[in-house]
């Protein structure tokens, strides 16, 4: 015979070595899990691509991420223009101000247009239940962009 | 008869009378009072109120209770009734703040011991809820980790977010 406050206690403490142990085993694996991983890695790990689909899958992402590249350093080199001009108060308002800023959307829309195409492109190699998850997940990101970006 | 005994007796008629009569008579017939509460909330007879009283024989004892009774009766005007409101509502009080303590005596006092069966139930339950609940956790925090590698592998392919994550890097070379 026990009493019940004491037994209450220990079950409390027990509950709490269970959820700590459960807890922090399974975060070990998942932070393994994740430091071990890349970015195409996970991509494939969590829509299913295995075999000849990530094969063709990986070349299509080793093709776009040269230009992706590429459009990324001239978006930078853009907006480290604007931002200059923007400090000047001599450019305030100016035609190379107007430009910049034309330029630095123009370039918005166009890394939108290439990341769509992209994960269409991406799409059509996946089997549909695949490419409807796709798809859906990447256009939140893409939604996500355009609020952030105040488009 | 002083103006005492006929109380004294009067206590008596209310301890022995029912709960009903005494609700009717002292509270208008209104919300009824658990009959321990009420009767406890008047003072029981102590035998040194009698102390000085001379043992009365029956015959004696039933007059003096009808004058008392009578007398009662005709003084019921001045019975104390807000007074004796405050006695029950500090009675109410003191049995509030005996029940909060009486809850962390039982918890302190060790006397409701639990079997050793029932002792390995909980055991069993806390461990099941406590492993349920750190699988759960665990859970969204696996989904918080993929969610980060989402955004990794979205960074990688569209050059606005990649320049983010670019101009991220140079702060953090700065």
């Amino acid at each position: 015979m026990r009493n019940l406050a004491i037994t209450i206690a220990i079950c409390l403490l027990l509950g709490g070595i269970a959820y700590a142990t459960i807890f922090f085993w399974q975060k070990k694996q998942i932070d393994h899990a994740h430091s071990h991983m890349t970015a195409f890695e996970w991509f494939c790990t969590e829509f299913d691509v295995t075999g000849p689909q990530r094969a063709q899958i990986e070349a299509l992402h080793q093709q776009y991420f040269p230009e992706c590249k590429d459009h990324c350093v001239h978006y930078v080199d853009t907006r480290h223009t604007l931002e200059l001009i923007t400090e000047d108060p001599q450019l305030d308002n100016s035609d190379e101000h107007a430009g910049a800023a034309k330029r630095l959307s123009q370039l918005e829309k166009e890394a939108d247009k290439s990341f769509i195409d992209f994960v269409y492109k991406i799409a059509e190699q996946m089997n549909p239940e695949q490419s409807k998850r796709y798809l859906q997940r990447m256009k939140s990101w893409l939604d996500q962009a355009g609020q952030s970006s105040g488009n | 008869m002083t103006w005492r005994s006929s109380a004294l007796i009067w206590q008596s008629e209310r301890v022995t009378g029912t709960e009903s009569d005494w609700n009717t008579r002292h509270f208008n017939g209104g919300a009824k009072i658990p009959g321990e509460f009420v009767l406890s909330g008047i003072q029981p007879l102590r035998s040194v109120e009698f102390g000085t009283a001379k043992p009365v024989k029956n015959t004696d004892y039933q007059k003096t209770f009808d004058f008392a009774l009578e007398s009662l009766k005709g003084r019921s005007e001045e019975t104390d009734a807000p007074g004796f409101e405050h006695d029950v509502w500090s009675e109410i009080a003191l049995r509030d703040e005996h029940s909060a303590r009486g809850w962390f005596r039982w918890f302190q006092s060790g006397k409701s011991p639990v079997s050793a069966p029932v002792a390995a139930s909980f055991a069993v339950v806390a461990i099941a809820a406590g492993g349920f609940l750190g699988l759960a956790q665990a859970e969204a925090y696996g989904k918080q980790a993929s969610r980060s590698m989402e955004q990794r592998y979205v960074e990688s392919i569209h050059p606005v977010m990649m320049s983010a994550n670019h101009a991220s890097d140079s702060d953090h070379q700065h």
